[in-house]
């Protein structure tokens, strides 16, 4: 009898199997969405240590990867994929800029947390439409936050800014 | 290219949508990164978690001596700031033999037991319910910083606990650092040893005053996606009577602490040895310090919390 409830919890565990793991949008979903009707070429960047330090320095985000994934865009803009950290795994997005390096659009392509999933909606991904390098993205003061996904909210507030940052530093220069 | 009609909807819908974001104040998930210590990250509103605790206290200087402590609890997040919790408290304890002076004793074994034989005993313990109110959050603010009020009931045991809680992320929210100083005045009630002198207070069942004051920390670093390995700390002080004027010992404990999560679900294992460090303010207590440890009816070799999460 007593061993058997102190099987409780084990049982508890092998009764409860997560099974979910939802991916939104491919690359190249997220390419037709926010570019319809345009072909892209793409032109992936290796950014070096002082690129690094730069964008660390104007946006204030720590850069986790040095490889900056672009797509040019055939009608005009960028196409930019990039991940954040989320409470649990990693949150991958994908930003539009048009011509002028403005926000377009921006996607979230996987979601796998608990809580926190609202940060997919329009409404708070439209909080970005126009933003450019330089402008302050502020969670809470420049960029609303949701409820129960503050964590997701900043970084991926933090992640639009690094891009924009990512953008001016070393990708404008192809289009001036 | 979307209509100036469109993009007029459009902005109506964005507004519509922001002022519910507005309403919302923010909050994220309570999940336990540490076996011990709390952080300030509570249940968004609305939400539930059910959550299985299994605290293993095991070992003391002498013969055996093992105690599971079961705790299934209900979260529910009142408001993105508040959350609640009720708790069903039952322990399963074995021992023989484990006492210092070599007979059969220690917490939750009754003073009537035999002496010189094993007693086992699997017992309904007592309810709590827990109300934990967050002021700041790390996610926002310099820090995370939670009040934490916690009654219990039960037949044997009365306990008020009051906790505050601070939280302060580095690396992007990858390192996580956590501390609470917890205050928690004890009534149990003992059963009484009728083998001592009619005369003599201890020999019959009383309820027995005590405060624990705790300090415990910890350090997480997500290693990996859904991982995160750290170091834990606890510091605990037993004062007798509802006075801190009377400590009676200091115990320390360190260990390793290992928490994986994915989506609705999460676990968290501690595994926190006691350091030979600790300090025995009275008589009765330096009887049961054997290698800098203390045992009696406080500590143990080792304590491993498992704790099981699920969301919904």
């Amino acid at each position: 009898m007593r061993s058997r409830l102190l099987l409780i919890p084990v049982a508890s565990i092998v009764a409860t199997v997560p099974a979910f793991a939802a991916t939104y949008l491919t690359v190249e979903k997220a390419q037709a969405l926010m570019f319809p009707g345009a072909t892209f070429v793409q032109d992936f960047r290796m950014l070096d240590r002082e690129q690094v330090r730069a964008i660390e320095k104007v946006s204030g985000v720590r850069v986790e990867g040095r490889t900056v994934k672009a797509w040019r865009a055939s009608t005009g803009g960028w196409f930019l994929v990039d991940q954040v950290v989320g409470k649990h795994e990693f949150i991958p997005f994908a930003l539009a800029l048009d011509l002028d390096g403005a926000v377009k659009d921006v996607e979230i392509l996987e979601y796998h947390e608990a809580y926190g999933g609202e940060v997919r909606l329009p409404a708070w991904r439209a909080q970005f439409l126009g933003k450019r390098h330089g402008a302050t993205l502020r969670l809470t003061e420049d960029v609303k936050n949701i409820s129960g996904a503050t964590l997701s909210c900043r970084h991926v507030t933090d992640g639009v800014k690094r891009l924009l940052a990512t953008y001016a530093l070393v990708l404008a220069a192809v289009d001036r | 290219m979307p209509t100036s009609g469109h993009r007029g909807l459009r902005v109506v819908k964005v507004l519509i949508a922001l002022v519910g974001l507005e309403s919302a104040s923010p909050a994220w998930a309570g999940e336990a990164l540490f076996g011990y210590s709390y952080t300030t990250d509570l249940h968004p509103r609305g939400t539930w978690e059910f959550e299985q605790w299994a605290t293993a206290s095991i070992g003391k200087s002498e013969g055996d001596y093992k105690r599971f402590f079961m705790r299934e609890e209900l979260e529910y997040g009142v408001t993105d700031n508040f959350q609640l919790a009720f708790y069903v408290n039952w322990f399963h304890v074995t021992a023989k033999r484990d006492g210092v002076d070599g007979t059969t004793s220690g917490p939750l074994v009754p003073e009537d037991a035999d002496p010189f034989r094993r007693y086992s005993a699997t017992k309904f313990d007592s309810v709590s319910l827990e109300g934990l109110y967050r002021l700041l959050s790390p996610y926002k603010d310099p820090f995370g910083l939670a009040l934490y009020f916690e009654p219990t009931i039960g037949p044997d045991v009365r306990e008020l606990e009051a906790k505050i809680i601070v939280q302060k992320n580095f690396l992007a929210d990858r390192l996580v650092w956590a501390a609470n100083l917890t205050f928690a005045p004890e009534w149990r009630r003992t059963t009484g040893n009728p083998s001592l002198e009619a005369d003599d207070p201890e020999s019959r069942s009383r309820w027995d005053k005590s405060i624990e004051v705790e300090f415990t920390t910890g350090l997480a670093y997500r290693v990996a996606q859904n991982w995160f390995v750290g170091l834990e700390f606890r510091n605990v002080n037993e004062f007798e009577g509802h006075s801190l004027a009377h400590p009676e010992n200091s115990s320390f404990f360190l260990g390793p602490t290992v928490h994986y999560a994915r989506g609705p679900v999460w676990a968290t294992l501690s595994v926190l040895p006691q350091l030979p460090i600790a300090a025995a303010y009275t008589a009765d207590q330096r009887a049961v310090r054997v290698g800098g440890k203390i045992f009696g009816d406080e500590g143990e070799q080792v304590e491993v919390r498992f704790r099981f999460g699920w969301a919904f």
